[in-house]
Formats: structure tokens, sequence, C-alpha cells
């Protein structure tokens, strides 16, 4: 379930998070940094000097953050998969992994471990789901070719 | 604003601003009952007596020490960590002004006890003021912050060193909060960082304000899933997680202090206090017994903080978060060289053309060779060996082919963890020496303050790498009676990278410091140069009964010296060595040939054949045999013990 889930949610936010313009990937400077998906605005936002004005406890938010230096609860789905894109896009196209599973629970799912049952969860789920009817990027994995897998070799 | 809303805000602005006049001025408007201000100057007189400013408890939550000539001083420089104008130099002024803040009768989430939870948590214990007199106050704001911080568990993380960064080449530390019931989704955590906030980027100036402490430090709660994309992806460093046994009492005392610090700022100094010296008195406050901070003096590098801390607490398994290559190399080890191949052309290669190639291959065999083609590509982006466009075109493709098999048991397992840091040696190496050359024999003292060369031990540092700083050699020649600096070495570092096709990196070393010249004709002691070299080249790796690491470097070489003619050299040439190594032993070959084109040209050659045995943990044996110019040879024998640093 929650391969299916994460799959359709990264593939579709994405390209609303990244249209916006905001930075969500944290607070503070860093988060003006994220805007820019260049390298070494990346890098810069997150060595250790930049986001040491993304401090707590005293009165200092940004669109992303509350006055207490944290990410808005209403925004840590966003904030989670811009900053994590990448790993996560590679991990819904595998079915498996740590940062599809923090984003299952980001969701409210319990995180799965053993791997067997995660196979017949997914097939049932798939019969039952619609369709994505979000907008995707074209260049995206199609979700919907997810389900035909029944010749998978474990 | 909020009193506004609490005195009906449909008034007019002139009658709300009047309104507004007895909240900004708390404590003057509302006077204290004569009961209540007997009670406060009781407390006072109370607080007298004790002395309690000189408890250690008090010291610790506000970071006083003692000044080299007297008096007492924070080290925190922003005013709204204190209470009293005079807070930051007077103890006793600091804590009166608490005792006073008990009495505040204000907004509740301006209550000093709000923004000093642990501050009041100590005062109360120690005042031992009864909880119906004095109950706990209401603090929202930290409330909601405290609620969102659900955690039962604290590790202390190590990201281990990172030589393309000079401010991190020792490593980093950070403490992780654990979300209760947030086993699976590790990436959601918070972590607590302490962190310099600076504008320039390198360069003269950033390392001399960072030596004299003019960047502020400060505290910040980062996601987790930040600092992993920044030192396993960005960076492709390891992360080593170890779990500190607090217990509720502990984490309660930690992350209300934690909050103190958001209003904290500390002058951040790179080699006392930094990022890895300031998380210590934050545990001390946290747990009383640990008691770190005062181990700590002239030198702090965060792999010594991090031993410091673990041995303090009971043993606990680390968990261990591989670089980003070190994940790639682990998968591609799984695979057959054909397949290899495969994810080489899908990565750099025609990617069209091998993805056409693979259709009829099986899910199974295709399934991981897609994986790790998207992995490495990911590695290739994060080492900038591809820009963003080339990253996203080439990604998304073997994604989508990726997808469309569906689950597959790709990769199953973990990569085996290496030996952490814990079975690493001490910082610190003393070392004593005989050494034996023509004129006789010599004797030979050696301190070097971190960390390691080729020869030491790299078992939980970085391999095959060479990062000295600090390292002084005095010897006293027995037939001149003479006492000389045969080595005063600034730093060294050295980065061998075994040549691998997927990785393509070349091995460089820089080295500075003061050393004897004695291939100009004089002799040692009296041929003293300052010496200053860089060079770039590569390395090759055997892996057979014996290790061995070939590796020829391009250097560049300057020297300036009374010894020189006209006082200085400026040339080339080149280095190369043998690195081998079995078990405990490690050998090292090396000879460097170099010419001079300005200043004095008479050129050098010399070398060094040298092997070490470790005896333990914390001792090793090194003989060395080392030449220079065409006369001077020398043979030595030394003993050498690692330590805690001063």
């Amino acid at each position: 379930m929650k391969k299916i889930l994460a799959t359709v949610i990264a593939l579709s936010f994405s390209s609303a998070a990244f249209a916006a313009d905001y930075g969500s990937a944290g607070c503070g400077l860093g988060s003006l940094a994220f805007q820019k998906n260049d390298m070494t605005q990346i890098l810069a936002a997150t060595t250790n000097g930049t986001f040491g004005s993304q401090t707590f406890g005293i009165t200092f938010g940004t669109s992303n953050c509350n006055a207490e230096g944290m990410v808005k609860l209403s925004m840590a789905r966003e904030s989670f998969i811009e900053a994590n894109y990448k790993d996560l896009s590679r991990d819904a196209a595998a079915g498996k992994g740590e940062y599809v599973n923090s984003l299952a629970v980001l969701y409210g799912y319990t995180p799965q471990r053993t791997p067997g049952s995660s196979r017949s969860c997914c097939r049932r789920t798939i019969r039952r789901s619609s369709p994505p009817t979000t907008r995707r990027p074209p260049s995206a994995p199609s979700t919907s070719s997810f389900p035909l897998s029944d010749n998978g070799v474990a | 604003m909020k009193a506004a809303e609490r005195t009906g805000a449909s008034t007019s602005p002139v009658r709300s601003l009047f309104l507004l006049l007895p909240f900004l001025f708390p404590l003057c408007a509302s006077a204290l009952t004569p009961q209540r201000e007997l009670r406060r100057l009781a407390l006072r007189e109370a607080a007298l007596e004790a002395e309690l400013w000189e408890a250690t408890g008090w010291r610790r939550l506000l970071y006083y020490e003692d000044g080299l000539f007297g008096g007492t001083q924070s080290p925190c420089n922003n005013p709204k960590f204190f209470l009293s104008r005079w807070g930051r130099i007077n103890p006793r002024l600091e804590l009166e002004a608490a005792i006073d803040g008990l009495f505040y009768e204000g907004v509740a989430d301006e209550a000093p006890a709000c923004a000093f939870p642990e501050r009041y948590r100590w005062l109360r214990a120690a005042l031992r003021l009864p909880a119906e007199e004095f109950p706990a106050p209401v603090c929202p704001k930290y409330e909601s912050w405290r609620s969102r911080l659900d955690i039962d568990k604290v590790s202390l993380l190590f990201a281990a060193g990172y030589l393309n960064n000079p401010s991190t080449l020792y490593g980093h530390t950070f403490l992780r909060l654990h979300t209760r019931g947030g086993a699976g989704a590790d990436l959601l955590d918070y972590t607590i960082n302490y962190a310099a906030t600076t504008d320039d980027r390198g360069g003269l100036l950033y390392a001399l304000k960072g030596l004299v402490g003019a960047y502020p430090g400060q505290f910040s709660t980062i996601p987790y899933y930040l600092k992993i994309q920044e030192y396993r992806n960005i960076e492709n460093r390891d992360l080593w997680e170890f779990p500190l046994n607090f217990t509720d009492e502990e984490i309660d005392r930690l992350l209300r202090h934690a909050w103190e610090l958001g209003k904290a700022s500390f002058p951040y100094l790179f080699f006392t206090r930094n990022c890895s010296w300031q998380l210590l008195p934050l545990l001390d406050i946290a747990k009383p017994e640990l008691d770190l901070a005062r181990r700590f003096h002239f030198w702090v590098i965060p792999s010594d903080t991090a031993r410091a801390v673990i041995a303090a607490s009971p043993a606990a398994e680390p968990v261990w978060r591989p670089s980003l290559w070190k994940t790639v190399e682990w998968k591609r080890a799984q695979l057959s060289p054909a397949q290899r191949d495969s994810v080489l052309e899908l990565a750099r290669g025609d990617q069209e053309a091998e993805l056409a190639r693979l259709a009829p291959v099986h899910p199974a065999l295709k399934a991981p060779v897609l994986e790790l083609a998207a992995d490495y590509l990911n590695w290739r982006y994060h080492a900038r060996k591809i820009d963003q466009k080339e990253l996203d075109g080439r990604t998304d493709p073997l994604l989508a082919a990726r997808a469309a098999l569906g689950p597959q048991n790709t990769f199953p397992g973990v990569p085996a963890r290496p030996a952490s840091i814990m079975a690493s040696h001490e910082s610190t190496r003393l070392g004593v020496g005989l050494v034996s050359h023509e004129k006789g024999p010599a004797y030979e003292l050696q301190a070097r303050f971190a960390l390691q060369d080729l020869l030491d031990d790299p078992e939980g540092y970085l391999p095959d790498a060479a990062l000295e700083m600090g390292s002084l050699k005095l010897r006293y020649d027995k037939n001149e009676s003479r006492l000389f600096v045969q080595q005063a070495r600034l730093a060294q570092v050295m980065s061998l990278n075994p040549w691998d096709d997927w990785v393509r990196r070349q091995s460089w070393g820089i080295a500075a410091g003061i050393e004897q010249a004695p291939e100009t004709g004089r002799e040692a002691g009296r041929s003293t140069v300052w010496a200053m070299n860089a060079g770039a080249g590569l390395a090759a790796e055997w892996d057979g009964p014996v290790r061995q690491l070939w590796y020829a470097m391009a250097e560049a070489d300057t020297a300036f010296g009374g010894v020189l003619r006209e006082n200085w050299r400026l040339g080339g040439g080149l280095k190369a060595g043998l690195l081998a190594s079995r078990g405990a032993f490690r050998g090292l070959l090396e000879a460097r040939y170099l010419g001079y084109a300005f200043g004095d040209s008479r050129p050098l050659w010399a070398g060094t054949a040298a092997a070490s045995l470790k005896l333990s943990r914390g001792d090793s044996l090194r003989a060395e045999f080392a030449w220079r110019g065409d006369d001077y040879r020398e043979l030595g024998l030394y003993f050498h013990h690692f330590v805690f640093p001063p």
C-alpha cells in the first residue's frame, strides 16, 4: 500500500512543489537556497554555517517554519518531498526503501517491516485503487505499470 | 498584538495602545502585594546565605567560567540569555534576577520561567519551593514545541572526517532526537546541531575569524533528513549513530535546556569551542554525572568528544549509515561483471541502446542493474561529475523501466559495518626514538596533536589518508651536544584514493612546516628551512595476501631558509610510493625527486623506507630508514603511544 501511496504522492506532489515559488526544504536561510535547483546552492544551504540562523526559542520564522524553528506541520510533507525528491523517486521506482517508508509515516501509515507481506498487500491495493488523476511530470515513471508485476521473481 | 486581543481589539488604535501600556511594563505595573514582596526578599536572603550562585548547577546552566585573572564570565554573548543586565559577568546578580522572576505576573509565554524552563526547575529545587505556592508556569509556546519533540531516545551522531573541507576535516558531531514510536521512519526525526554562522566561504579571513572566535555559534533543530542529505549524500561521509541511554528525566532536562539555548550565542572557536565541544555542556546538564566539558582544553576534535561521550554511556551497538559511495560500492560487489558493464553503459554511455539491449533480460537480473545505475548517477551528481540536467535526463528513463518490473528482491541485507571510532587510537601521539646517522647517535622526542599518518593504524579513521596537525620532533644530537627541532609540521594532509573507473578520483597531498635540509651540506640542526609542498596524482590498489597501495604524484615544492642559496627555492618533481599492510604490520616506501627552477637550484633526492607494528590500540613500534641528498642517511627506531589530548 505504502509503495503505491508513495509513488503517486511523490510524483504528483513534486511537480506542484517545484512549481511553487517557495523553498520548503528547511527553515531559515537554508530554505531560501533550496529554491534554486543548483548544486552549489544546495551545498551552501546544508553546510554547517548557513543553518546557524535556523535557531529556535526566539521569534524567528519563515514561511515554512514556525517561530520555534521547526518545520510547520502543514509543510512537513512538502518539505520532506522537496528535500528528498531524488531519493524518494528512486525508492518509489524500486518499490521499497527508507524514504518511502518515512513518507508513508508522514501520511499516517505505520511502516511494515516484513518484506513478504508487502507484495500481497500491494497487489491487493492496486486492484482496488483507481488510476492516479493528479498530474505528474512527463518524464516520470509510469505508476500504472506498477501492478503488472506478477512475473517478478523474488 | 496578543495583549490587544485580550483586551478587546475592536477599539480605536489610540485606545488599544493605551490598553497595551500595562503589558509593556509588567513588572512596574503589577506591584507585588506586601506579603509576596517579603517572600521575594526572604528568598533572596536564603540564596545569599547558601551562596547558591556558586553551585555547580547554576554555573553550568549559565556557562560561567573563572577568568585567568579572577572574575567570572559566561562566554554567551547574547543578552537575551540573561535576566539581569549584569548576568553575563555576575552569577549572583543573575541568580537574584531569576528569583525576582519567580514573582513575574504577566503574559504567560513571556514569563522568565517560560524562557528558561530548566533554569527555573533547578532554582525551584535548590530553593525547595513548594509547588502550591509556586505552581509550574503556563508556557503554551514551549509546551507546543516540546510536544512536537516527543522524544524517547537520544543518540550522538558522528559524521566521519571529510578531507575536502578544511573546517570539517576531523568530523562533526550532533544529537539526534528519536521520536517516540518513530522506528522505521528515522528520517523524520529532528537533530540538535551547533554550528557557526559564517558569512565568508573559505579563505584566510575565514580561518582567522574562526581562530579568534569572531563567528557566533548557535544551536538549531535541523530535520535529520537534511543532515543525511548534507553528510551522507553531498559530502559522501559515513554517519555513525551512538545511542545514549538517557532516562526520560534526563531527556526532559536536555530539551528544557535546549529551549534555553535557542537564545544563546557563543563565540565559535575552531580548535576549542567548536561544534563538537559545545554539545558537552548540554549533555552535562542533562546528565550531570557525565562531567565531560571539563575534560577538554586546548584541542577539541569530534572523534575525541564522541569517544568521551560514548565511553561515559554503557556500551550500546552503534548504527552505521554508509556514505553514498560505499552504498554504491556494496551494491556493485553483488553484480556480475556483465551487469556492472551494463550499469556503466546506462549511467555514462549510450543509455537508449543499452535499455533496448536489456529489454529481453529477466526482470530479476535487470532490476538491480537499473537500481544501481540510478544510485550511481545520484553519486555522480553529488560528486559534481554531472549536472542536474544530465541527472534528470538519465535517471528518469531508468526509474520508469525499473518501476515497470514491480517488486524485486534486489540487494538483500546490509553492508558489513566497519570498525567504529571506539576501536581507533586516541588522537594525540607521543613518541620516543633512537636515531643513528653517520656522525653518531641522536635521541628524539615526538609529540603530535592529531591524528594519523600513513603508517598509523587507520582503524575507525579514514583509510589511506594522512591527517597531521601540530607535529613536533625534538632531537638531541649526542656528539654535537645539540638540541634542535628536527621537524615542526603545521599540517600534513594526504588523501590516497585507489583508482576506480567508477569514481576516477585523484590522490593529493599538502604539507607545511619546519624541517631540516641536510642535503644543503649543513648538518642536521643547522639546516632549518620552512617548507611547503602540494601534489596530485594517482593511486592503485592490489588486494593480495599483502594489501598494496601504489601511488605517484606530481609535486610542487618551496622552501625558505638561510641555509639555502638565495635563501629560498621553488620547484617541482615527482613523488612515488608504496603503502603495504597486513594485519598489525604496515610498511611504506616513498621516494621523491625535486628539481628547482628558482632560488637554490640544487635538486633534492630524498626518500624513506619504514615499517610499523601495532602493539595495542594505544601503542606501536616503528623503524624508519630515511635518506636526503647524496650524503645524509639515518636509521631510527621509535615507540609511539597515543593519549587523550591535553
